[in-house]
């Protein structure tokens, strides 16, 4: 994220601080004069409530407004408040939904584009809690919230899936040829499903059958595919591929079944590519 | 994945089909519909060596899809070897 920089041009920083309560508003300041530590000019912010409050700042030059940071004593995070790269000669206004405690908001100056630059060994430094503290690149972290973007779901610890059986499936017999079930906290993308019934002629009126059952939160399993093999030549396969993507989530499953009710055994593939990563 | 014979639940109808009680798994080979068991293949990191055997890992399952496997018994699935 970039080193903190301290401000030591001759301009003034001044933000007010509102915080948007059910039934009421309370209203702070923060005042940093050029050339001063930020610890000595940041706003400790007690609130009680889990709601977004909203942050109005800005300063005299464009210099002044960058990266805001709130630092979270209950979480003990550090959180990146974001910007306004729209509002930064007047005001800055930033959202952040954070837990009961204290809010300790400071503030960092980078170096854009302006008029005049700030050096780029500079450091500033923030309160925490009660000490004054050094804050560089490592030191931040950004607590994760549904609104944050998120990597591809390729990059979350992706493994490709591949359930595949074949054999022969003998008379008479039902049989899951196998079961694939979703693990906690990951999600699986269904992408294929193929299955190939060979050889041999079904005696009339009989079924050889390839299922693939989808469960749904571990409840009743539907039949999604399937496919009667009615092969009157000998030695005609019968396949299909079929392309589906759907997402399963933990405890969701899908299974490969064949089912033959002739009198002979039929020889058969029956495969499924899912991709499982992280949630 | 873990190669292991099992004993196969079910009678083999499509209203009770032939199959594992396991969460994830995959037959190897045709299964012996008169003695009942089958070849199964099973995650790596759900099985574990025990005496230069390999078992079922218990905790792994329990954890790894503990929504509904949180209660599973390695013993209620018959490794035969």
């Amino acid at each position: 994220m970039g080193e903190r920089v301290h401000q030591e041009d001759e301009d003034k920083l001044k933000g007010t601080v509102k915080q948007k309560e059910k039934d009421r508003t309370v209203t702070g300041s923060v005042t940093a004069n050029a050339g001063t530590n930020l610890n000595t000019s940041s706003l400790a912010i007690t609130h009680t409530e889990q709601d977004p409050f909203e942050i109005t700042g800005g300063g005299t030059r464009e210099t002044q407004i960058g990266l805001l940071y709130g630092y979270d004593s209950t979480t003990g995070k550090w959180l990146a408040l974001g910007i306004d790269p729209d509002s930064l000669s007047s005001a800055l206004n930033v959202y952040l939904k954070g837990q009961a405690g204290n809010i300790t908001v400071a503030q960092d100056a980078k170096d854009r584009t302006v008029t005049n630059a700030v050096a780029a060994n500079l450091k500033a430094e923030v309160t925490q809690a009660s000490a004054a503290r050094t804050i560089t690149s490592g030191d931040i972290t950004v607590a994760p919230s549904g609104d944050m973007a998120r990597k591809a779901y390729y990059d979350r610890n992706a493994e490709a899936i591949v359930e595949y059986a074949s054999g022969n499936q003998a008379a008479g017999q039902t049989t899951v040829m196998w079961t694939y079930t979703v693990p906690s906290d990951h999600i699986a993308n269904h992408t294929l499903f193929y299955d190939d019934m060979a050889e041999d002629i079904v005696t009339g009126g009989r079924l050889v059958i390839a299922y693939h059952h989808v469960s749904i939160d571990a409840g009743s399993s539907y039949s999604i595919f399937s496919k009667f093999s009615l092969v009157d030549t000998k030695n005609a396969p019968i396949q299909q591929t079929i392309v589906s993507p759907f997402t399963l989530f933990a405890t969701d499953k899908v299974k490969g079944t064949i089912s033959n009710s002739d009198t002979v055994s039929h020889g058969f593939d029956i495969a499924a590519i899912l991709a499982e990563f992280d949630a | 994945m873990k190669r292991v014979k099992v004993k196969l639940i079910g009678k083999g109808t499509i209203e009770d089909p032939w199959r594992v009680d396991l969460p994830t798994w995959v037959i190897d080979g045709d299964p012996d519909y008169v003695k009942k068991e089958c070849y199964v293949r099973v995650r790596d990191d759900e099985t574990k060596e025990v005496q230069g055997k390999t078992v079922l890992h218990q905790e792994r399952i329990r954890e790894k899809y503990r929504e509904n496997w949180s209660e599973f018994n390695a013993s209620d699935v018959e490794i035969l070897e």
